[in-house]
């Protein structure tokens, strides 16, 4: 097991100098750079100065060499400053990862906690009404574009009902502290939350329900069923463990992804996530923070499926690592 | 089905009391006044020196210490200093020069209690003339005395530029370059090729060659390179030279600009005293005045303790945590909020609202946020029918004036070299139906390049040039050699007349405007498409010239009219002037715009000067709409702001003076 995992961290960091080569190659492919769409438009801005701030912000040099001088620092543990917030890229991220991560686990412990429990009653009845009516609602998750159930979300029960804010992390009037600030924040995510759950309990939820339909035509279940063990025991001492394997390899796989943002949300509701700034740095060319926060969620995706992997092996005796 | 009930409900319930239990929670608030206002954005640059968003500069402007303060149409008024007109005078060679003396007022102290010196106006101005500078500001491409050689760390700069300029002399062997280029260019055009190159330059081509083949390709190329290095040299040679001149400039600051103190202080940015400054610049530049007194007054023990020319990453540090001497102290920026408090040391007084608060609110929900009363100010709402009305509807009021900027047309001099077509073009545009469609009245039809916010706007002299008329149009195609054949428009060539506009946005203002003319020329026989480019895409293709027919707007600009930087012809290899309005006369106006002072000798001037741009039928102004700011009026009492407001004098400016609503 750890020469197998040895051996996919040095993959993945194989890897991750390649995905920063494509990276460093198409942002600065791109049209438009960060100086370029600073100075359009602007009326006082001259030649030199151009040249000038093209050079101090190391866009005068050719693609090759830009690479080099990034990965050299980069190597170093130094990202470079963002052109656009003119801060350490890597103080950003931390920053901005902490807030999307305080948006994603509840919609994490909440997705499992309804997606996988629908899916397994799903599966138990299926091809009933219920199991038609639970089965809509999870692609009608999957379908609905999360900007537009954002929207919907603010226009009821936000502008309509007036029950929660339209947007932002706290109240601006009030200067809460300590609990009275967590929950005012927790009144400001409750719409964030239920948008991105609503949106990912689906996947759980049809995870769950193939797999325990898998496993309740097995035959140790119809063994089960034969000793005259109560339906509830036969559902979740046998065939529950079993259907868990592969949502626990999904679920491990999942963990990364809680610091990765989500942009729309965050941009809908104004929270000042990772998602958000990544949005806003590809868009103004701010490469330094480009390249920081991708090869960051690329890194996150590697660890994703390594600790898929890994989980898969951990719960499932039949699997090895070699 | 029971269990599924039971669950939702239970998740249900678990959310509203989330609600419920976060009204229960008690606050801290102390009960002194706050006003909440609204904006689009924060990048957290709150610093002068360093900041990229028109949002993050509200900030500045509520912490700093302006030199002077922003009077009505951006003129100079009291600030930290007070007022002074700059002297002109004349030295021995005969050569003007002109002097500007800042006087910073008795007493005055930053946020921290340390006093305002003249120390901290040089290190400001020396801060903006630094190799390490990297903002937006623009005040080292003036003539400061000594200004680049602090930049460039050389006191014998202007010998260095000289040996510069007589190196960069075009060779012959660069100028029948660029001919060859030009005739590759001009042989593979598909309406020009080699018939148009041999017929207009006379060429003398083997009889035997076979049209299209290689031998005769290069045979019409090379008579042709050798026709242009002859008859067209001087068009090529100020591209060579200039090109030339960039290429050893840029040699030279990059050798230079890598550091150094062997020029540590700028000759032209004197202190006579600990509170007066002195700033000498060569000739006379009237937009110079407003450059170093519209800003702040920076304190160099905060931000130059450990900052060099040619290392700023001790200033940018502190882009988060501005000092300055202004009327309110920054506190923190978190969630998405500015929170300010008033400075009790300020020097015009306490400010009256104790707490301003600064909430990022995304642009879909701004009118709402507005509506609703969930912000006090909403800065910079759109200002539409729609939203007017919204406002009016929910009791709120709406200040309005007539925004810094104006929006055009651009219609390349580069791509529509004949002036007949672009005048064709203009004619086609029925402005006034694209600006009520899109604005109703809350915006008016532009008759010159200049905003009218703009103190050198010509209201006197304004009737339009081009009016909407389909068969003046048509005259125009016509006197280009166009003719309307079979229903089409086509040139000499048969080519059918095609324009390629372009926007950045489908809810741009002159989506009516390009849809009306789109219909008109395809009446009249010819082609026209529009192509809506993400904005980047967009920047770059500006920059290159790239654009035929594109639709912009200029804003944030300063009130003076000098347009330099976009119509004069040397900002054409810059990228700055899109339009290329290549024209003597326009150049001329422009450089004896720039060399007077008097205001009303500059008037006539620039009269004269607009018309002449609009005569090169290069830009067409579209559009001057209104700013508006949704106000409150439950909390902020209407009548404490002043009526004077405009778009170079805003609300910000005077914030410090505005009331809050007694409650009662």
């Amino acid at each position: 097991m750890w020469q197998y995992i040895v051996r996919r961290i040095f993959i993945s960091v194989m890897i991750l100098f390649g995905i920063s080569i494509l990276l460093y190659i198409l942002i600065r492919s791109m049209p438009g750079d960060y100086i370029t769409m600073m100075t359009t438009g602007k009326n006082n801005v001259t030649p030199a100065m151009v040249e000038h701030l093209r050079h101090l912000y190391g866009l005068d040099t050719n693609i090759p060499q830009g690479y080099f001088n990034w990965i050299s620092r980069a190597i170093q543990g130094d990202f470079g400053v963002s052109f656009f917030y003119q801060r350490p890229v890597a103080d950003i991220i931390g920053e901005k990862v902490l807030v999307s991560f305080t948006l994603a686990l509840p919609v994490f412990i909440l997705t499992i906690l309804i997606g996988v429990p629908l899916g397994i009653i799903s599966a138990t009845r299926p091809y009933s009404k219920l199991d038609y009516a639970i089965t809509t609602i999870a692609f009608v998750g999957i379908s609905v574009p999360s900007f537009f159930l954002a929207v919907v979300l603010k226009r009821v029960f936000a502008y309509g009902l007036k029950w929660f804010p339209p947007f932002g992390m706290v109240t601006a009037t009030e200067d809460y502290t300590g609990f009275a600030l967590f929950m005012d924040k927790s009144w400001h995510l409750v719409l964030p939350i239920v948008c991105l759950t609503f949106i990912g309990i689906g996947s759980y939820m049809r995870y769950a329900r193939s797999n325990m339909l898998e496993v309740l035509d097995t035959d140790y279940i119809r063994t089960a069923r034969a000793k005259g063990l109560p339906e509830g025991t036969v559902i979740y001492s046998h065939a529950f463990r079993n259907t868990l394997i592969p949502i626990v390899t999904i679920i491990g796989g999942s963990i990364p992804g809680l610091f990765a943002g989500a942009m729309i949300t965050e941009n809908l509701f104004q929270i000042p996530g990772i998602g958000w700034y990544g949005y806003q740095s590809l868009t103004n060319g701010d490469i330094p923070f480009v390249m920081a926060f991708n090869l960051f969620v690329a890194a996150l995706t590697l660890l994703g499926n390594l600790l898929a992997d890994i989980s898969y092996a951990l719960v499932d005796p039949r699997i090895r690592l070699k | 089905m029971k269990t599924v009930k039971k669950a939702l409900v239970i998740v249900l319930s678990l959310v509203l009391c989330f609600g419920t239990l976060a009204g229960c929670a008690t606050k801290t608030a102390d009960g002194k006044s706050t006003l909440l206002l609204g904006v689009t954005e924060f990048n957290g640059v709150f610093n002068f020196l360093t900041y990229n968003s028109a949002y993050d500069r509200y900030v500045t402007m509520l912490t700093q210490l302006n030199v002077y303060n922003t009077g009505k149409g951006g003129d100079c008024v009291d600030g930290a200093c007070t007022y002074q007109e700059p002297e002109i005078k004349t030295d021995e060679n005969g050569n003007q020069y002109t002097v500007y003396t800042f006087k910073i007022k008795d007493g005055l102290k930053f946020s921290d209690g340390q006093p305002v010196t003249a120390d901290d106006l040089i290190w400001t101005y020396k801060a903006q003339l630094a190799p390490a500078y990297d903002g937006l500001g623009s005040l080292y491409t003036y003539k400061i005395r000594g200004a680049n050689e602090y930049r460039y760390d050389d006191p014998n700069y202007a010998d260095a530029i000289v040996k510069i300029k007589e190196e960069s002399k075009a060779t012959p062997e660069q100028i029948k370059e660029a001919a060859k280029d030009m005739a590759t260019s001009d042989y593979e055009d598909e309406s020009y090729g080699p018939e148009g190159l041999i017929e207009d330059l006379k060429l003398n081509i083997d009889g035997s060659l076979e049209a299209g083949s290689d031998a005769y390709k290069e045979a019409v190329i090379t008579a042709a390179t050798d026709a242009y290095a002859t008859d067209y040299a001087d068009e090529f040679i100020p591209d060579i030279e200039a090109d030339n001149e960039a290429k050893l400039t840029t040699e030279y600051v990059s050798d230079k600009m890598a550091g150094g103190e062997n020029v540590p202080d700028v000759s032209g940015i004197v202190k006579l005293d600990d509170l007066t400054v002195q700033v000498t610049a060569d000739g006379v530049d009237p937009t110079l005045e407003v450059q170093l007194g519209q800003m702040p007054i920076m304190p160099k023990h905060y931000y130059g303790e450990k900052a060099t020319k040619v290392d700023f990453s001790d200033i940018k540090k502190k882009n988060g945590a501005p000092l300055g001497g202004g009327p309110y102290i920054f506190d923190k920026f978190e969630n998405n909020i500015v929170t300010l408090h008033a400075n009790p040391d300020y020097y015009e007084g306490k400010p009256q609202i104790e707490t301003i608060k600064f909430q990022v609110i995304p642009v879909p929900d701004q009118l709402s946020a507005a509506t609703n009363g969930d912000v006090n100010i909403m800065l910079d709402l759109s200002c539409t029918p729609d939203n007017v009305q919204a406002l009016e509807d929910a009791g709120k009021y709406a200040e309005t004036y007539d925004r810094n900027g104006w929006g055009y047309v651009g219609i390349s001099g580069k791509l529509l070299p004949d002036a007949n077509v672009r005048k064709g073009l203009a004619s086609l545009m029925d402005r006034a139906s694209g600006v009520n469609t899109y604005y109703g009245k809350l915006a008016k039809v532009l008759e010159r390049p200049i905003t009218m916010a703009s103190w050198g706007y010509p209201y006197d002299d304004n009737a339009p040039v081009y009016a909407y008329d389909t068969a003046k149009a048509l005259d125009y195609f016509k006197a280009a050699g166009y003719t309307q054949t079979n229903g089409k428009l086509v040139d000499k060539n048969g080519k059918i007349l095609h324009i390629d506009a372009y926007i950045s946005s489908t809810e741009h203002p002159v989506v009516p405007l390009f849809t009306q003319m789109k219909n008109d020329i395809e009446a009249l026989g010819g082609e026209f498409s529009v192509t809506q480019i993400d904005w980047a895409s967009f920047s770059e293709q500006y920059k290159h010239g790239d654009l035929m027919l594109w639709a912009a707007a200029y804003g944030d600009g300063p009130a003076d009219p000098d347009c330099y930087q976009y119509f004069h012809s040397d900002s054409i290899a810059s990228g700055n002037n899109p339009f290329y309005t290549n024209d003597p006369e326009v150049d001329k106006l422009i450089m004896e715009g720039r060399e007077t002072a008097d205001r009303d000798d500059r008037l006539k001037i620039y009269a004269q000067l607009f018309d002449k741009i609009m005569d090169t039928a290069t830009v067409m102004p579209y559009y001057q709409r209104l700013e508006m700011n949704a106000i409150d009026p439950t909390v902020v009492d209407i009548s404490s702001i002043p009526d004077d407001l405009d778009s170079f004098h805003i609300l910000l400016d005077v914030i410090q003076n505005i009331k809050l609503v007694e409650k009662q």
